[in-house]
C-alpha cells in the first residue's frame, strides 16, 4: 500500500496487517467495478463490513464492540481512505462508538454518526422539568441519512465539566440533504418540535473537545489513506504516460513534484501514526492530534496540486479515479478544524509551555520508545 | 537491542543536566548550525568522558555498547541545545560506523577508542571542485606504491580539516569507464602527512569551517585503506544514509525556534500559527527520522527514506528562519533581545548551505522519485 516501501510496515504487528489486508480485499472487491458510484449508496458495503466484523474495532467489548486498539482501527480507516470507501466507518467506530462506550452505554448495531461540535451551534438546550432537551437543528452532520442514530455531545453552559449526551434517531427528524465537495452526505437535521431528551453524563466521560480531537484524527487517518492512493496513482501514471518520446517520470520537473508529494505523504503518515500511538497509550494526546491534522491537511494540498498536475487532463475527468480522492482531500482537510485553526491552537500551547516546553513536547514520550 | 523507555528517559535527563551545567559555566552559547560551525575540542573531550561519543560501538573498541536509540537521544539533545559538536561530528557519525563495518581489526583498535574519547577528529574528504553532488566524478587519484598508495588531487568543502587529524578521502584507484561507481576507494590520510596542504575558505557566515585540502604526492600506508580497494562506493552510500536522516537535518535552527517561543515574540495570531505548523512538521520529522534509524539498525535499505528526511528537514530548517523573521518583524521594537537577533542573523547567513550539504535537495528528489519506482 505504501509507495515508499522502505517506510511501510513500520507500525503494527501481524494481526493488524491481517486486518488491513482483509479490509483492503473487501473494499477492492466492492469498489473495483464502479468507481464513479462510490459517492452514492453505502448500504451494501456497510452490510459487508458489518458481516466481516470490521465496524466496531477498537470499541471495548464491554460496550458491545470488537475490542482492539485504536491503532487497529487506524489501519482500517486508512484503508477506507485508500479505497475512497463511502461508509461512515470513522463516525460509527471512532466517534459515536467511542462516545457511547465512554459514557458507559452500549453501542447499537448499524451505522452511526455524531453531530460534530460545530454542528451544534444552531441547537439549544432547554430545561425540561429535572432534565434537559435539545431543540433546533444540527448542521452538516456526516452521513446522517445513512445512519440509525446520531450521537450528540454538548457542554453545559456555565458548568466547566458538565456534558450532556443525546442519541437521536434521524427518522424522527427532518433530514435536509447536504454534501461536501466529494458528495459525501453532510445533512442538516431539523430536530422534532418537542426537542430530544438529553442525559447528563457523569464526570470523566466523553466531552465535545475530545470528540473534536478524535474527529480531527479520524479525518487525518482517512486523508493519509487517500494520500497514499494519490501517490500510487501518480507514480503509476508518470511511469506509463509518455510525452516527447519518454515516460514523464524521466523528466526532472516531474520527479521534483513526485518527491515533494512523497515527502508530504510520509510526514503526514508519521504524525498520524504517532498521534494514534499516543492515544493508545492512554494519553490525551491533544497536541499530537493537532499536529497530525496539520500535517495531513498540508499534505492534502500538496497531493491535490501535484496529483492533478502530473496526471494532466485525464485526472480532471470523472472517468479517472483521481477525483474521488482529491475531492475528498479538499473536504477532509477542512473538516474538524483546518490546518490554520489547529496551527494557531498548537502554537499557542507551545508558547504557553515556556522555555523548554516545545522540546519537551516533541520528546515526551518519544514514539519509538513506545514501540519497543 | 531493546531499550526501555526508562533508560532513554534517564539518558535524556543526564544530558540535560550536563548541558545546564555547561551553560551555567559559560562553556558555550546556544547557536544555530552548531553541528557544522560549533567546533570545540574541549567540549568534544568532555562528551567523550561522559561516554557520549562512539556510544553504540563495542566496548572492546572503547565504545559504550549502548543502543542506537540512546545515541539518538544524546545527539538530539545536544543539537536542540545548540551545543558545539562539530569537532567530533564526522568521526562519530560516519567514520566510526564505517570502520566498524568495513575496517580491519587493526584500524578498529587504532582509531575507534581515540574517536570515542573525543581526541581524534576526522574530516570528510568527499567533494571536489568539480564534483558537487556527483561524487562518483571525483578525480583525486591514488596509485599503488611498494608500501601503499600515492595520492594526488584536491578536496574542497571539507569541514574543519585544519582542526582535524585525519581526512577520510574518496579517491579513484582505478579508472573505470563502464561503471563510474567502481574503482573508488576510501583512504584515511593523516593531515600532518608530507604533501598535504590545508587552506581555509571563508564562508559568508563570517567563519571558516570550509577548507580546501591539496594532496600532492601524499604517501598513504596500505593499512589505511578502509574496506577493499576499489570498493569504496559502497561505504560512501552507507555513510550517506547516516548523514542524511539524522536529527541534524531538522534541528539546525531549532535553537532559534526555542528562543522565539520563549522570547515572547509569538503574540500575534499569524506567528502562533507559524509556530504551530513548524511544531507539527518537526514532530513528524522526528518520527520519520527515528523510523529510519530503526531501519538502519536492522540493516534495511534506507536510501529513499533518508533522502526524504533530508529534503523535508532542511526545508523546515529554512522555514523556521522565515517564521522567526516574520514574528520579529511584526514587533520590531521587541524582538526578544540580543540572543534572538544574533541567532536569527547567524541562521540566515548559514541557511543557503542547508539544502546543499549532504547532496543538493534537487538531486535527492530525483533519487526519491526513482526510489518510488523500485
Amino acid at each position: 500500500m505504501s509507495a515508499t516501501a522502505e517506510l511501510s510496515g513500520t507500525s503494527g504487528g501481524e494481526e493488524r496487517e491481517l486486518l488491513r489486508t482483509t479490509m483492503a480485499a473487501l473494499l477492492a472487491r466492492h469498489t473495483a467495478h464502479a468507481p464513479e458510484e462510490r459517492a452514492g449508496s453505502t448500504a451494501d458495503l456497510w452490510a459487508l463490513l458489518e458481516e466481516s466484523g470490521m465496524t466496531l474495532v477498537s470499541v471495548p467489548e464491554s460496550a458491545g464492540g470488537s475490542g482492539g486498539e485504536l491503532g487497529d482501527f487506524a489501519a482500517l480507516a486508512q484503508t477506507c481512505g485508500y479505497h475512497a470507501a463511502s461508509v461512515p466507518l470513522v463516525e460509527t467506530t471512532m466517534l459515536a462508538g467511542w462516545a457511547l462506550a465512554a459514557a458507559g452505554l452500549t453501542v447499537p448495531v448499524g451505522p452511526l454518526t455524531v453531530a460534530p461540535p460545530t454542528a451544534t451551534a444552531t441547537a439549544a438546550l432547554v430545561p425540561d422539568g429535572t432534565g434537559l432537551r435539545v431543540h433546533g437543528q444540527l448542521c452538516a452532520v456526516p452521513w446522517a441519512r445513512a445512519t440509525r442514530h446520531v450521537v450528540l455531545l454538548i457542554a453545559l453552559p456555565g458548568e466547566p465539566n458538565g456534558v450532556v449526551l443525546a442519541v437521536i434517531d434521524p427518522h424522527d427528524c427532518v433530514v435536509e440533504h447536504g454534501a461536501n465537495l466529494a458528495g459525501e452526505p453532510r445533512d442538516t437535521l431539523v430536530l422534532p418540535a418537542g426537542g430530544v431528551a438529553c442525559a447528563r453524563l457523569p464526570a470523566g466521560g466523553p466531552d465535545p473537545f475530545a470528540l473534536t480531537l478524535r474527529g480531527a484524527l479520524g479525518r487525518a487517518l482517512l486523508i493519509v489513506g487517500s494520500l497514499r492512493r494519490v501517490l500510487d496513482l501518480t507514480v503509476r501514471h508518470a511511469r506509463e504516460r509518455e510525452q516527447f518520446g519518454r515516460p514523464i517520470n524521466r523528466f526532472q520537473a516531474v520527479q521534483q513534484q513526485i518527491a515533494a508529494l512523497a515527502g508530504a505523504v510520509e510526514q503526514a503518515a508519521a504524525m498520524a501514526g504517532l498521534a494514534v500511538a499516543v492515544l493508545d497509550r492512554g494519553d490525551a494526546g491533544s497536541e499530537a492530534v493537532m499536529a497530525a491534522k496539520i500535517c495531513a491537511a498540508q499534505a492534502a494540498s500538496v497531493a491535490i496540486t501535484v496529483g492533478h498536475q502530473v496526471h494532466g487532463a485525464i485526472g480532471f475527468t470523472t472517468e479517472h479515479e483521481l477525483h474521488l480522492h482529491t475531492r475528498r482531500l479538499m473536504s477532509w482537510r477542512d473538516e474538524y478544524g483546518d490546518e490554520s485553526e489547529w496551527s494557531a491552537e498548537l502554537g499557542a500551547r507551545v508558547a504557553n509551555a515556556g522555555p523548554g516546553g516545545l522540546w519537551n513536547l516533541l520528546t515526551t514520550p518519544p514514539p519509538a520508545e513506545a514501540r519497543r | 537491542m531493546t531499550t526501555t523507555q526508562a533508560t532513554v528517559a534517564e539518558v535524556r535527563s543526564e544530558v540535560r543536566r550536563f548541558l545546564a551545567d555547561e551553560l551555567a559555566a559559560g562553556s558555550f552559547r546556544p547557536s544555530c548550525d552548531a553541528w557544522i560551525q560549533g567546533h570545540s575540542a574541549e567540549f568534544s573531550r568532555r562528551l567523550g568522558q561522559r561516554g557520549w561519543l562512539g556510544m553504540t560501538w563495542p566496548r572492546r573498541y572503547g565504545g559504550g555498547g549502548r543502543s542506537a536509540l540512546e545515541r539518538f537521544t544524546v545527539i538530539e539533545e545536544l543539537l536542540a541545545a545548540g551545543a558545539p559538536v562539530a569537532a567530533h561530528w564526522i568521526a562519530d557519525r560516519q567514520t566510526g560506523p564505517l570502520l566498524l563495518r568495513s575496517g580491519t581489526e587493526q584500524q578498529k583498535q587504532r582509531f575507534l577508542p581515540l574517536i570515542a574519547q573525543g581526541r581524534l577528529f576526522i574530516a570528510a574528504g568527499m567533494s571536489e571542485p568539480d564534483s558537487g553532488s556527483d561524487l562518483a566524478s571525483v578525480r583525486t587519484r591514488a596509485v599503488p606504491t611498494a608500501t601503499g598508495w600515492r595520492v594526488n588531487g584536491r578536496k574542497v568543502w571539507t569541514s574543519h580539516a585544519h582542526r582535524s587529524h585525519f581526512l577520510l578521502a574518496l579517491v579513484r584507484t582505478e579508472a573505470r569507464d563502464d561503471d563510474r561507481h567502481a574503482g573508488l576507494s576510501q583512504l584515511l590520510i593523516g593531515l600532518d602527512s608530507p604533501g598535504v596542504t590545508v587552506r581555509t575558505i571563508g564562508a559568508m557566515t563570517g567563519e571558516s569551517h570550509f577548507t580546501e585540502v591539496t594532496l600532492d604526492d601524499v604517501d598513504v600506508p596500505a593499512e589505511q585503506v578502509v574496506g577493499r580497494a576499489g570498493d569504496g562506493w559502497r561505504g560512501v552510500v552507507s555513510e550517506l544514509a547516516h548523514e542524511r536522516s539524522g536529527p541534524e537535518r531538522y534541528l539546525s535552527t531549532f535553537p532559534l525556534l526555542t528562543e522565539l517561543v520563549s522570547g515572547g515574540a509569538t503574540d500575534g495570531e499569524t506567528s502562533l500559527a507559524d509556530v504551530g505548523s513548524a511544531t507539527a512538521r518537526l514532530w513528524a520529522l522526528r518520527s520519520l527520522s527515528l523510523q529510519v534509524q530503526d531501519l538502519l539498525e536492522r540493516g534495511q535499505p534506507t536510501d529513499t527514506a533518508a533522502a526524504l528526511v533530508k529534503d523535508l528537514g532542511t526545508r523546515l530548517e529554512g522555514d523556521i528562519i522565515d517564521i522567526t523573521r516574520r514574528a520579529a518583524h511584526r514587533r520590531p521594537g521587541r524582538t526578544g533581545g540580543a540572543a534572538l537577533s544574533e541567532l536569527l542573523g547567524a541562521a540566515q547567513l548559514a541557511a543557503p548551505s542547508f539544502t546543499l550539504r549532504g547532496g543538493t535537495n534537487e538531486i535527492l528528489r530525483g533519487l526519491i522519485a526513482r526510489g518510488l519506482e523500485a
